[in-house]
């Protein structure tokens, strides 16, 4: 019998899925479409131009570096992991930050947290969370400079004075630039507490709102409603959001009770600065993150603790980032000491 | 446990995926006999890799249920002739199997009688189940050459044969969790009393005190059908109970978890849990050798793929090529892409159409290309944790895939990689398309061969160890030999120096004699 | 504070912690294999001496002493090395051409038996008694026995010892590993 291969003989299954990483990717994109609406609606069109800058330098040093390590550019940049990247890292940035913080941090997320740890599926930490705490670590001034929501702002840029800002330094001159920008609500819970204010008295404040800051609680709950749309999607499990939340409240709550003039609320927590962000987008990540069920509930409540330590006793206003990072690290760890039973394994 | 399952309570399976069922073409179009083809291709393999010795040479005739190959031991199973006709070769040819792995096959050239050997035939009646013997059944069983026919081909028999475990509960597999086929749900359409029958007789044989019949909720009227006949023959034992269709829900170990919510031992078998799972094709095998006295020799086959015209169900002589079984199903050759056996999660692939059916062969699917392709590329491994979230077998197939990949084999193993039953399910859900249950059948036989080696060398040292010790011994043997010659010959010395003394003594008492002699004479002078 | 009081405390302390330690290494003692035993049992066990040392052990004494390197067994291969690299925690090195290379395949030998004269050479240098016969009388191997050492080749006087590939028994099929990508066109095949 001579064999005459006359059909493909891959093996199973036959029938696949109609799966792939980029579909993935694209719909992380998808749901975060609610919330950067409505950064715009907030504030202002500078964060269209970062999320651009952020996304064009992702696929360009995407490129090279693949260039460089002689893989597949066509193939690698279809899966649009760079994309995602670049979007999530603009998110974090300030709208008018300069240019060369998107270039740099991209640079540290894309090449040295990427394709230096082996590219798509390699990496430890997560790629725009590493870039994001290498240019908050050395630019903290650039990084603290945002934009106070457009209900209490005195002045609304136009598109051409966000291009400005961004790119050539230039601020309207019609207007003082210390009125023009203000703090993140975080930095001014931060200062006010250095400064021996209370809680009470910080929160009262015009850039606060009914849980977070004004324009800010919105942006959560946007974040919230594209991290729903991922768990019915089933892109992400209910697992390290609610790990993440939970643990942030259940965290922050008792020092809140016992000093509310010092210490900040749980809902506080978990409406400001990136945690809706991390909790859903970041810490979801699977590549850097944990992969077994038990594994996950442990990684996403590392990362509320973290930052809650930061927020509360560290040096930065926000730690979501440092919280990831932090816990990417032990997500090797916690995998190995939390492999399932198997079917049929018994108890240990 | 029993009453658990007498309230009909279902337990979850972990993980599983909902699959699109295909099933209705295949059964819209019925039953029919298939025409005898004319050369039929008879494997002797059967289980684990084992031969059968053929007991027929070419150029013998043959009758249809004639015996023609028996195995070596008593782990196999009795080989038939399916048809009527001549022997015409015993050759190397490729099978119905994995990788169209190439065995012996004996082939028969057909005469178109179907002439049957002497048949031996009972009516199953309460009268013959309350008279026959445990031990006449699993007889029946084994020279029926019945195997395991939902796929695996695991020797019937030697699952009554085992007496370590009292056997409870026998468990009716009519559960096909795969898309496509649709064998076992027309043959529980058509045949139920056969299959009441069958199921009796292997009560019978396992002294099993209840049987459940398992079927998946997508099936239409069957359960009340086969409620109508227990209830006819007043039967009580026997209970139907619809388990979700979720794949693999109809495998083994996932069925009896769903059934009764506890899990087969790791590397253990359903009998550790004094349970029987036998698929209803088996039952009504046995319940045709009993009351036709026909042994294995036909089964049903599902047809069924987009590149098939008619898609439909055969009963099919065992040998029959999947080309004279396709060109009744109206075939389009030139559109197939793959040509599958068995389903499309668990199925192999085929290189051609020329290979007998087994016992095992399910099913016959021809897939286009629409169907086959995949959407996107293949990519490196992103941990999506997809595969953690459909894996029946509650393993981390990603953590899997990266240990193996990495040639870091033990470490696989230490992640239960053996408790893997090769579902497919996390590749079918893999956004990276990556073939994973190729990774971990490869894993799985390099560590059995590196177990066989590790075995082997262990062996061999031992081996090595007695050796020195046996040539240490003979040195020290030979030593002690030559010391005690040595001591022997220091012996010889002093006897001699004993024997000369002693003649020195002789000599002087000799002499003295004399002398004394000398004097007497002296004297008696 | 008088310095005696604290010296007093400090000497009860430690004599506490002392009888501590001292009970939980009687209590928790690791009967851990000496280092030569866990090194031999990573070696192939072919006792081919092809490590210029008379056997195995006697090569994992020397592993354990210092006095040989890690990479002077070919049987045991790149993975037999990288085995030995972890368990002694040094570098992974290339295998020691002096030594001979690494077999693809696993080989064992055969005696073309009617050939042998029954000099029963070859028994004499068989490490593992794999070889049986009786002088002027022909000989056969153990198959299942044999490690694949050639030893006996060599003593054969009339070369009728050959090499043939190592049968595995038949519930090890050895499947080859799959290949994850390598072009887009691979890719899109499936």
């Amino acid at each position: 019998m001579t064999q005459n291969k006359v059909f493909n003989t891959q093996s199973a299954p036959h029938i696949p899925k109609k799966n792939s990483v980029a579909k993935l990717m694209l719909t992380l994109g998808l749901a975060l479409t609610p919330a950067i609406l409505a950064h715009v609606f907030f504030f202002g069109t500078g964060i269209i131009i970062q999320l651009t800058l952020a996304v064009i330098f992702a696929l360009c040093f995407e490129a090279i570096s693949l260039k460089l390590l002689g893989k597949s550019i066509k193939l690698f940049l279809k899966d649009y992991s760079a994309f995602v990247t670049g979007l999530l890292f603009a998110l974090c940035i300030s709208p008018v930050a300069p240019w060369w913080i998107s270039f740099i941090g991209m640079f540290f997320a894309i090449v040295v947290a990427k394709h230096l740890f082996g590219g798509l599926g390699q990496n430890i930490f997560n790629p725009a969370m590493l870039g994001f705490a290498v240019v908050l670590i050395s630019f903290p001034q650039a990084m603290s400079m945002w934009l106070p929501p457009h209900s209490i702002s005195p002045y609304a840029m136009s598109f051409v004075e966000n291009l400005q800002a961004i790119f050539f330094n230039q601020f309207p001159s019609t207007i003082d630039f210390d009125t023009l920008t203000q703090a993140t609500p975080l930095d001014l819970i931060k200062t006010g507490i250095s400064q021996d204010s209370m809680m009470s008295e910080i929160t009262t404040g015009i850039a606060f709102g009914n849980f977070g800051g004004v324009g800010w609680e919105w942006v959560a709950n946007m974040y919230f409603l594209g991290g729903l749309f991922l768990i019915y999607k089933k892109i992400i499990t209910w697992r390290v959001p609610a790990a993440v939340l939970l643990t942030a409240i259940a965290f922050s709550l008792p020092f809140y009770l016992i000093d509310p003039d010092n210490f900040i609320g749980p809902l506080q927590h978990i409406f400001s600065g990136g945690l809706m962000l991390g909790a859903f987008f970041i810490a979801t990540d699977p590549t850097s993150g944990c992969s077994s069920h038990k594994g996950q509930l442990i990684f996403g409540a590392g990362v509320a603790i973290m930052t809650i330590l930061v927020r509360e006793f560290g040096n930065f206003p926000d730690g979501v980032a440092f919280g990831i990072l932090i816990m990417n690290m032990s997500a090797p760890l916690i995998d190995r000491l939390t492999i399932p039973k198997a079917f049929g394994q018994k108890d240990k | 446990m029993v009453s658990s399952i007498n309230s009909q309570q279902l337990y979850k399976l972990q993980g599983g995926i909902k699959l699109p069922h295909h099933k209705n073409d295949s059964l819209q179009n019925g039953l029919s006999h298939l025409p005898i083809a004319d050369k039929v291709y008879i494997s002797l393999r059967i289980n684990r890799g084992n031969i059968a010795k053929a007991l027929v040479k070419v150029g013998d005739k043959v009758l249809k249920g004639q015996i023609i190959a028996k195995p070596d031991t008593t782990n196999g199973s009795y080989i038939h002739a399916s048809t009527s006709g001549e022997i015409t070769a015993i050759m190397q040819r490729a099978t119905a199997s994995p990788e169209a792995d190439i065995s012996t096959v004996i082939e028969i050239t057909t005469d178109g009688k179907e002439q049957w050997v002497l048949l031996n035939k009972k009516p199953i009646n309460q009268a013959y189940i309350d008279s026959v013997s445990a031990k006449d059944i699993i007889d029946s069983i084994h020279n029926a050459g019945l195997v395991g026919l939902g796929g695996a081909g695991f020797p019937t028999h030697l699952k009554y044969t085992s007496n370590d475990t009292k056997i409870n509960t026998l468990i009716v597999n009519g559960a096909e969790c795969e898309p496509y086929i649709t064998c076992d749900e027309q043959l529980m359409l058509s045949y139920p009393e056969d299959l009441i029958s069958g199921i009796l007789l292997m009560m019978k044989a396992s002294a099993a005190s209840q049987a459940i019949f398992a079927l998946e909720d997508q099936v239409g009227n069957i359960k009340s059908a086969i409620e109508k006949h227990i209830k006819q023959r007043k039967i009580n034992n026997i209970i139907v109970t619809k388990v979700p269709t979720i794949y693999p829900a109809g495998g083994e170990k996932q069925l009896i978890k769903v059934l009764t919510g506890r899990e087969v031992p790791s590397g253990g078998l359903p009998l550790n849990l004094g349970i029987i799972v036998q698929n209803v094709g088996t039952i009504k095998a046995l319940s045709d050798f009993i009351s036709e006295g026909r042994p294995l020799v036909e089964r049903i086959v599902t047809v069924a793929g987009d590149c098939i015209g008619m898609a439909q169900n055969f009963i099919t002589a065992i040998g029959t090529p999947m080309s004279h079984l396709l060109q009744h199903a109206q075939f389009h050759k030139d559109k197939t892409h793959r040509l599958i056996i068995g389903g499309p999660m668990m199925g192999y692939s085929m290189p051609d159409c020329s290979t007998g059916i087994d016992k095992t062969t399910n099913c016959i699917l021809a897939l286009s290309k629409n169907i086959t392709q995949h959407y996107g590329d293949a990519l490196p491994c992103i941990r999506c944790g997809e595969c953690v979230n459909v894996c029946p077998a509650g393993l981390l197939p990603q953590q899997l895939h990266w240990y193996i990949k990495g040639e870091n084999l033990e470490k696989a193993r230490e992640h239960h990689l053996f408790d893997c039953i090769e579902c497919g399910a996390c590749a079918w859900v893999c956004p990276s398309q990556i073939k994973l249950v190729d990774y971990y059948r490869y894993a799985k036989s390099e560590l059995k061969y590196l177990d066989y080696k590790r075995e082997k060398s262990d062996q061999a040292q031992i081996r090595h160890e007695q050796r020195e010790a046996r040539l240490e011994r003979l040195k020290a043997e030979r030593a002690a030999k030559r010391k005690r010659t040595r001591r022997r010959t220091t012996n010889t010395d002093k006897i001699q120096k004993d024997l000369s003394a002693t003649m020195e003594r002789i000599q002087k008492a000799k002499a003295a004699r004399q002398d004394t002699k000398l004097e007497t004479k002296n004297d008696s002078k | 504070m008088n310095p005696f009081v604290s010296l007093i405390i400090i000497s009860f302390v430690s004599l506490v912690f002392g009888l501590i330690v001292m009970w939980v290494s009687k209590k928790f003692k690791v009967e851990g294999n000496p280092i030569v035993e866990q090194i031999n049992a990573i070696l192939p066990q072919t006792q081919c001496g092809q490590c210029t040392y008379p056997g195995c052990k006697p090569y994992a004494q020397a592993i354990a002493s210092g006095e040989a390197q890690i990479n002077q067994c070919p049987p045991g291969g790149e993975e037999g090395v990288k085995k030995l690299a972890e368990l002694l925690d040094v570098e992974v090195i290339e295998l020691n051409p002096d030594n001979g290379e690494a077999k693809e395949i696993d080989m064992v030998v055969e005696i073309i038996e009617k050939d042998c004269i029954g000099c029963t050479k070859c028994i004499q240098v068989c490490p593992v008694d794999a070889i049986v016969g009786a002088a002027k009388h022909m000989h056969t191997i153990i198959i299942d026995a044999c490690t694949g050492c050639d030893l006996c080749i060599p003593a054969c006087p009339v070369d009728c010892i050959i090499t043939i590939e190592a049968p595995l028994p038949k519930f090890v099929q050895r499947i080859d590993k799959p290949a994850l990508y390598s072009t887009i066109e691979q890719a899109q095949q499936w």
